[in-house]
C-alpha cells in the first residue's frame, strides 16, 4: 500500500514556565490516497498538535518540531523550508477547524475568503476565482450560492459556516483533508449532515482524510482505520472494526465505554457521558511508564516504571500496552 | 432601513444636541460673574450711568433669563452668531475665517496619528521581542505623559533653533506672497512642527492600542485560518489581521476627537497657528461672551461632523455593522 502522507515517531515539544513539555512523543500513522483515518482520544492528547505539525502551523515561537519526519507525497515536510509548505497548505493539505463562528474572518465577505486560496495557488483571475467560489458554495449544498457568496461570515449560520469552511478547504481539490473535529461545536441535527457532506465528498472527489473526532458513531461510519492517543502518544492502532469491537488497550476499552448506548435518532438529547476517572495527567509530570498507568483499571507494578511497547495484536492492529505483552508471554 | 435612512436618524440628532449645547452654553455664561457692558465700560476707562443703561439695552441685558435665551437661540437658528465687540465683526465670518487652518492641524494631526501608530502597533506586535516594540512602549510612555506643550517647546527648540529647518511660527511666509502648489508647500512646511506636536501624544496611545489589539488578532482563529490556506505572511497580516486589528483604534480615535480639539488650542497658541483655538484662547482673555459662544457652538459642530465620519469609517471597515442597519 502506498502511502500519501506517513507520520514517523513525532515529537513536538513545547516551552512553558514548567520548563520544556513533550506534546507530542513518537506519533506514527501512515495514510493512503483516498483512504479514510481517524484519531480520538480525550481533549489534550495532542490530536490538533498532530494536524498543525502536520500544516506546518505549530505556534511559534514556543512550540518545535523535535524529531521524527512527516512525508507527504515522499516530501519530508518537517525539513521543507516554510516557501515549500506554504504552497502545499490550502492546496494540497487542507484543514478545518472545531470553531466555525469563529474561523472566518468577519471582514470579508465568505466569496473572497474561498476565492483568495484559488487565486494563491491555482493563478486564478478575479472572475474565476469568484465563480470558484460560487461553484464550491454549491458543491457544499449552500443554497442560493450565486447570491451568498456577497455575504459576511455573520450572515450564515455555524453549520453553514462549517460547509464554508469545507468549500474554502477543498477549494483548490487537496490530496489530505484534515477535519479537527468539525461537528464539536455545533448541534446534533448539524453534526449529522456534516459528516454525511465530508462522507459524499470523500465519493465524489477521492480526498484522503484524517478525521479527529469523540464521535464514534461517525468513527464508525466514515473511517477505515484508527489511531488512538493518550498523552501525546499513541497507543493504539488498528483496523475500525478491530478498534471498535476489539479493542486491546485499556484506554480505548474506556473511551468506548464513554458512548452513548442508544442508537440516536434526529433530534435527540445525548445521555449524560460516562467518563473515564481521573483526568490526563499535565505533560511535564509524565513519570517514566505507561501515561495511562494512573487511571488504568489493571495497571501493573511494571507499568509505572517502564514504558510498554507497541506489541501486534493481529494484522494491522498493534498497542502499547503490558498486559498484552504479559499475555503473549503466558501463552 | 438603508443608509439614507441612517444618515438622517443621525441629522435629526445631531440637531437636537446642538440645540441642547446652545442652551447649556448660554446658560453658563449668563451665570458667570460680570457682564459684557462691565467688560466694554471697563475696556473704555469709565461710563456715565447713561452710556451704562444704553448698552445695556443694546445688549438685551435689561430682559429676564428667558427672554434673552430665546432671542439666542432663535437668532442661532437662522445662522447669526451675534458680534464681536472686540474684532468689531459679525462672529459666524470670524470663525469661518479660522476653521480651515483648524480642521487642517486636527486632520493632519489624526491622520498622522492613526497611520503612524498602527503601523507601529503592528511591526511591534509582528516582532515582539524586537527593538521596535521597546521603542513603541518608550515612545508611548513618553508621548503620553509629556503635556502638549512641553513636547511642543522642546520640539520648536530643535527643530526651529538647533537645527533650524521648520519655522516656528505662523501658517505661511507673508514676505512670500506665493499662489498655487507653492503656497501648499508653504502651508505644509509650517504645518509640520504643529502637526506633529498634536500627533504626538495620540501617536503613542494608538501605538498601544494597535499592538494590543494586533496581538490579540494575530492569535485568532481567523488569522489561523488564513495561514492554513497558505497565504503569505504579509497578506495574513496586512489583509487578514489588520483590519480587525484597526477596529478599536477607529473606535478611539472617535471618542478623542473633542480632545483633539482642545488640544489644538495649546498647540495653536504655542504656534501662533491662525486656528479657532488661538481666536478661542483671545475671545476669553477678552471675556468677548458672544465670541466664546460662537467658538463652542462649532466646535460642537465639529465634534458632531467628526463623530459621524468616525461612525462612516466603522461601517466601512466593519460589515457586522454595515448589514444589521
Ligand atoms: N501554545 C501552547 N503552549 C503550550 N502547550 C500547548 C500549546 N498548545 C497546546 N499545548 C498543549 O499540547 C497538548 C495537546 O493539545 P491539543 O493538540 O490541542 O489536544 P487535543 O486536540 O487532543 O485536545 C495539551 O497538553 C496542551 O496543553
Ligand atoms: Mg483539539
Amino acid at each position: 500500500m502506498d502511502s500519501l502522507l506517513e507520520l514517523e515517531h513525532l515529537e513536538v515539544e513545547f516551552d512553558t514556565w514548567d520548563g520544556r513539555v513533550r506534546v507530542l512523543d513518537g506519533v506514527s500513522f501512515s495514510l493512503a490516497a483516498g483512504e479514510t483515518l481517524g484519531i480520538v482520544g480525550e481533549s489534550g492528547c495532542g490530536k490538533s498538535m498532530t494536524a498543525l505539525a502536520i500544516m506546518g502551523l505549530v505556534p511559534t515561537p514556543a512550540g518545535h518540531i523535535t524529531g521524527g519526519s512527516i512525508r507527504f507525497a515522499g516530501e519530508d515536510l518537517v525539513r521543507a523550508p516554510q516557501a515549500r509548505l506554504r504552497q502545499l497548505r490550502g492546496n494540497r493539505i487542507a484543514m478545518i477547524f472545531q470553531e466555525p463562528m469563529t474561523s472566518l474572518n468577519p471582514v470579508f465577505t465568505v466569496g473572497e475568503q474561498i476565492a483568495e486560496a484559488a487565486r494563491e495557488h491555482l493563478g486564478l483571475s478575479g472572475t474565476e476565482s469568484r465563480h470558484r467560489s460560487v461553484e464550491m458554495l454549491r458543491a457544499v449544498h449552500i443554497p442560493e450560492a450565486e447570491k451568498r457568496v456577497d455575504e459576511y461570515p455573520h450572515q450564515f449560520s455555524g453549520g453553514m459556516r462549517q460547509r464554508v469552511m469545507i468549500a474554502m478547504a477543498l477549494a483548490c481539490e487537496p490530496q489530505v483533508l484534515i477535519a479537527d473535529e468539525p461537528t464539536t461545536a455545533l448541534d446534533v441535527t448539524v453534526q449529522a449532515q456534516i459528516f454525511d457532506l465530508l462522507q459524499e465528498l470523500r465519493e465524489t472527489k477521492g480526498t484522503a482524510i484524517v478525521l479527529i473526532t469523540h464521535d464514534m458513531g461517525a468513527i464508525a461510519e466514515m473511517t477505515d482505520r484508527v489511531i488512538v492517543m493518550y498523552a501525546g502518544r499513541r497507543v493504539e492502532e488498528g483496523a475500525v472494526e478491530d478498534i471498535l469491537d476489539r479493542p486491546a488497550h485499556p484506554y480505548t476499552r474506556g473511551l468506548l465505554a464513554c458512548r452513548p448506548q442508544l442508537q440516536l435518532g434526529k433530534g435527540a438529547v445525548r445521555p449524560a457521558l460516562r467518563e473515564i476517572p481521573g483526568v490526563v495527567p499535565p505533560l511535564h509530570l509524565l513519570g517514566r511508564g505507561c501515561a495511562f498507568a494512573e487511571r488504568c483499571p489493571d495497571a501493573m507494578p511494571r507499568c509505572r516504571d517502564e514504558r510498554p511497547v507497541e506489541t501486534v495484536v493481529r494484522a494491522g492492529h498493534a498497542a502499547a500496552c503490558w498486559l498484552l505483552d504479559e499475555r503473549r508471554e503466558a501463552a | 432601513m438603508g443608509f439614507v435612512g441612517w444618515i438622517l436618524r443621525r441629522l435629526a440628532w445631531a440637531a437636537g444636541l446642538l440645540l441642547s449645547v446652545a442652551v447649556l452654553n448660554f446658560s453658563l455664561m449668563h451665570m458667570a460673574p460680570g457682564d459684557i457692558v462691565q467688560t466694554i465700560v471697563g475696556e473704555m476707562g469709565g461710563a456715565s450711568e447713561e452710556t451704562m443703561a444704553q448698552l445695556t439695552k443694546a445688549y438685551g441685558l435689561d430682559r429676564g433669563f428667558l427672554d434673552q435665551l430665546w432671542i439666542y437661540v432663535s437668532r442661532v437658528a437662522q445662522g447669526d452668531l451675534g458680534y464681536s465687540y472686540y474684532f468689531n465683526r459679525p462672529v459666524l465670518g470670524l470663525i469661518l475665517d479660522r476653521v480651515p487652518a483648524t480642521v487642517l492641524l486636527v486632520f493632519t494631526a489624526l491622520a498622522v496619528a492613526i497611520i503612524a501608530g498602527t503601523f507601529l502597533g503592528v511591526m511591534s506586535a509582528r516582532y515582539p521581542a524586537s527593538w521596535l516594540g521597546a521603542l513603541v512602549t518608550i515612545t508611548a510612555l513618553f508621548g503620553f505623559s509629556a503635556p502638549v506643550f512641553w513636547s511642543g517647546l522642546m520640539l520648536l527648540l530643535l527643530f526651529a533653533s538647533v537645527i533650524p529647518i521648520l519655522p516656528a511660527s505662523g501658517m505661511y511666509d507673508v514676505a512670500q506672497g506665493a499662489t498655487g502648489i507653492a503656497y501648499a508647500l508653504d502651508v505644509a512646511h509650517h504645518l509640520v512642527l504643529p502637526a506633529l506636536t498634536l500627533a504626538i501624544i495620540y501617536l503613542a496611545l494608538y501605538s498601544r492600542l494597535a499592538r494590543a489589539s494586533m496581538i490579540e488578532v494575530l492569535g485568532s482563529d481567523y488569522v489561523r485560518t488564513a495561514r492554513a490556506k497558505g497565504l503569505s505572511e504579509n497578506k495574513v497580516v496586512f489583509k487578514h489581521a489588520l483590519r480587525n486589528a484597526v477596529l478599536p483604534v477607529v473606535t478611539v480615535a472617535g471618542l478623542q476627537f473633542s480632545a483633539m480639539l482642545a488640544g489644538a488650542v495649546l498647540v495653536e497658541t504655542v504656534f501662533t497657528w491662525p486656528g479657532m483655538g488661538q481666536l478661542a484662547f483671545e475671545s476669553i482673555l477678552r471675556r468677548d461672551n458672544q465670541l466664546i459662544l460662537g467658538i463652542l457652538l462649532l466646535s460642537a459642530v465639529l465634534v458632531i461632523i467628526g463623530n459621524l465620519l468616525t461612525d462612516l469609517a466603522y461601517r466601512f471597515v466593519d460589515p457586522r455593522i454595515r448589514t444589521d442597519g
